[in-house]
């Protein structure tokens, strides 16, 4: 048992994972992730393969997250064992340096400068009588613990914040909000694409109505969510809606409603009525007035056209179809019912989602505490240098002495100045 | 003013291709005046590059970082300025002869993209925008530098220096302390990536490939770290490792966006 201890907490075994988890993700991004199953056998010749070793999801496979799972043990066994370590390491170290009796030798003068160097470069110094120990950086220490430990963390608060968040994607279209779990309603205000300057920028303007009759109208674009009452919403994607206006001549009444797929909307008993198809926006009007289609794919800021199949009732009683494309601000009349195009408007994709704020603050954190680590670990490494009376030096606790050793060497060299 | 960025663009390049051609040839045939003048060549093409990136920068509005062009000639400045600080530090002559043919490699690599100033796209549009991309610009540079020092120990070696030689030794340290600041800001990229990621895709992690790539950088070098720190894995088998692991950091900046598109596909 302690053997196998030992083999999980090793620098080994960590190793080894990192290996495997750094090959898998090289298939990950070798093989398209997230296809279906038949773009595999079709464009692998190892289709089957890929399917069955789950490498077209490479990072939801058991194995791939157990190779995380092992990597958390071993990262936690190894921080434990390097907390063992650091106590009261920064005592231990002095203690032992005051014990060193040899190192190499100097005259007085040059220990003379060595330690008015050293007090200089404000190194700390503890003394026993004919030996002194000049020390600095003991925070160094505390380096590698630090990246060990944050790393244990990260991958254990990321998999909290993973698997205990909530996030959905809602469309939210001008006449179709969004109602949450809990009652809230996020509803569309308005949406734009572009900036005053006429730059590419997605943004919504929200009104959120809280359960407890709360209401907070702001404004969400890409890299500056809505941060309201534990949800965040964010402006994610965007999608088009055909604007109708739809009048009835005989009563006066009047309704707007936004088609974001094929709708049938029946005007009367005996099947009359307008067919909304899809909608347009790369055209070309040619000279007779006809629209040629460039391409069915949609873009903002150009007008839009509509593909409409009218359906009215002829003098015989037969319902009779006319299908065609009509331009924005066109009504088409079937019946006592006015239908009028107004507009193509793109609306919002938003994606709300509920995190912890303790998990989000911890994790934050811990990105700090894994810089911290490692400016520690290799910019701020601890310095133990035993000067002695009788004329010897000796430096410890660095991991190359060489530059050390040079800049001493040099400041004794010298004449003090 | 576009097309005076263009000469001034062409100009550095010109210039580095001369401080390369005069510090391999002043570095081959050990010529003292021939090395002084590749430097001084060298600090003019670096300047000229910064003089291009800073004009760039005001005419577009914002860092010149924003897509594989800005960021080509950004990392070949990197690479540069890490070269003369160094030099400047450390009086290392010889890192001239493959840092400066590097630049000048990476230059003509972002000669050879398209050089239009584009307005930003919105996901670009962040307060991390400057940190993530310039934290990758240093730790690039750092990666190449020790991939520069892993060379030069190896030719070492060829030329029959011994690993105990204390300028081999130096040689392995140094190559070591980059890895070491290339990590920080490799850390620092992925780091802020994700913060950024979270609040422009709703997701600190998306495993894309850029993404991906990263990580596998990231791996490689924590490898190297702890094998030579704590296995104490030292001279030419590390030189070896801060060679090949350099490739991995070239296909994370070049291969990735040429073979596998994703979210961080820019142009």
């Amino acid at each position: 048992m302690k053997k196998i201890l030992a083999f999980m907490r090793s620098m080994k075994f960590g190793m080894i994972l990192l290996a495997l988890i750094m090959g898998v993700s090289f298939f990950g991004t070798l093989i398209q992730q997230g296809q279906s199953a038949e773009f595999y056998t079709t464009n692998y010749s190892m289709g089957e393969l890929i399917l069955t070793l789950g490498l077209d999801n490479v990072y939801y496979t058991p194995y791939f997250l157990g190779l995380g799972l092992l990597l958390i043990l071993n990262l936690t066994l190894c921080s434990l064992v390097r907390f063992r370590s650091i106590l009261g390491i920064g005592k231990k170290r002095v203690a032992a340096s005051l014990k060193v009796d040899e190192g190499n030798v100097i005259s007085d003068g040059q220990r003379k400068r060595l330690e008015a160097y050293l007090g200089k470069k404000h190194y700390r110094k503890a003394s026993e009588p004919g030996v002194t120990v000049y020390y600095k950086n003991q925070i160094g220490h505390l380096g590698s613990f630090f990246v060990h430990l944050s790393l244990v963390l990260l991958l254990f608060i990321g998999a909290v914040v993973l698997y205990t968040g909530k996030s959905n994607l809602y469309g939210i279209g001008y006449d179709a909000p969004a109602v949450l779990e809990d009652g809230t309603v996020v509803s569309l205000v308005d949406f734009t694409t572009e900036d005053e300057n006429g730059e590419l920028h997605y943004e919504s303007t929200l009104s959120i109505k809280t359960p407890d009759g709360e209401e907070l109208v702001d404004k969400t674009s890409v890299n500056y969510p809505i941060n309201y009452k534990g949800k965040k919403y964010f402006q994610e994607t965007y999608g088009f809606a055909a604007q109708l206006v739809i009048v009835n001549t005989v009563t006066q009444g009047r309704d707007e409603i936004y088609l974001t797929e094929p709708l049938y909307l029946q005007t009367s008993e005996d099947g009359a009525g307008i067919y909304y198809l899809t909608a347009y926006t790369n055209y070309e009007e040619e000279e007779d007035g006809q629209i040629a289609i460039v391409s069915e794919e949609l873009e903002t800021g150009k007008p839009g056209v509509f593909l409409v199949t009218t359906m009215q009732v002829d003098q015989d009683g037969n319902l009779v179809e006319e299908t065609g494309l009509v331009t924005e601000g066109t009504t088409l009349q079937v019946g006592d019912i006015q239908f009028t195009f107004k507009a193509l408007r793109a609306f919002p994709g938003i994606r709300i989602k509920e995190t912890s704020r303790v998990a989000m603050a911890m994790l934050y954190a811990t990105f700090g505490l894994m810089i911290a680590g490692l400016w520690f670990c290799f910019f701020r490494q601890p310095v133990y240098i035993t000067v002695g009376k009788r004329g010897f030096y000796r430096i410890t606790g660095v991991r190359n002495a060489e530059g050390l050793e040079n800049e001493l060497q040099m400041c004794m060299e010298s004449d003090g100045k | 003013m576009e097309s005076t960025l263009n000469i001034i663009f062409f100009a550095s390049i010109v210039a580095c291709f001369l401080a390369a051609a005069a510090q391999i040839v002043g570095n081959i045939f050990g010529k003292e005046k021939v090395i002084k003048t590749a430097w001084i060549l060298t600090y003019i093409s670096s300047a000229v590059l910064l003089v291009y990136l800073v004009g760039r920068g005001i005419v577009a509005g914002r860092l010149p970082l924003s897509n594989q062009f800005e960021f080509a000639t950004s990392f070949a400045w990197g690479i540069a300025m890490m070269t003369i600080l160094l030099h400047l530090k450390m009086n290392l002559d010889w890192l001239g002869a493959f840092a400066i043919p590097a630049v000048f490699l990476m230059l003509s690599y972002s000669a050879l993209l398209p050089r239009d100033i584009t307005a930003l796209m919105p996901a670009l549009k962040s307060a991390w925008f400057g940190l993530h991309i310039a934290s990758a610009v240093i730790s690039y540079s750092s990666f190449a530098v020790a991939c520069f020092c892993g060379l030069r120990y190896l030719l070492s070696l060829k030329k029959g220096m011994k690993e105990t030689d204390a300028a081999m030794k130096s040689l392995d340290y140094l190559a070591y302390r980059m890895v070491a600041l290339g990590f920080l800001f490799l850390t620092i990229v992925i780091l802020s990536g994700c913060i950024w990621a979270e609040q422009a895709w709703s997701q600190f992690w998306s495993w894309d490939p850029k993404e991906t790539w990263a990580l596998i950088s990231w791996i490689i070098y924590a490898i190297y770290l702890h094998v030579r720190i704590n296995k104490k894995v030292k001279g030419k088998k590390m030189a070896v490792f801060a060679v090949l692991a350099f490739v991995a950091v070239i296909f994370t900046f070049i291969g990735v966006n040429t073979l596998l598109p994703g979210l961080h596909s820019y142009g």
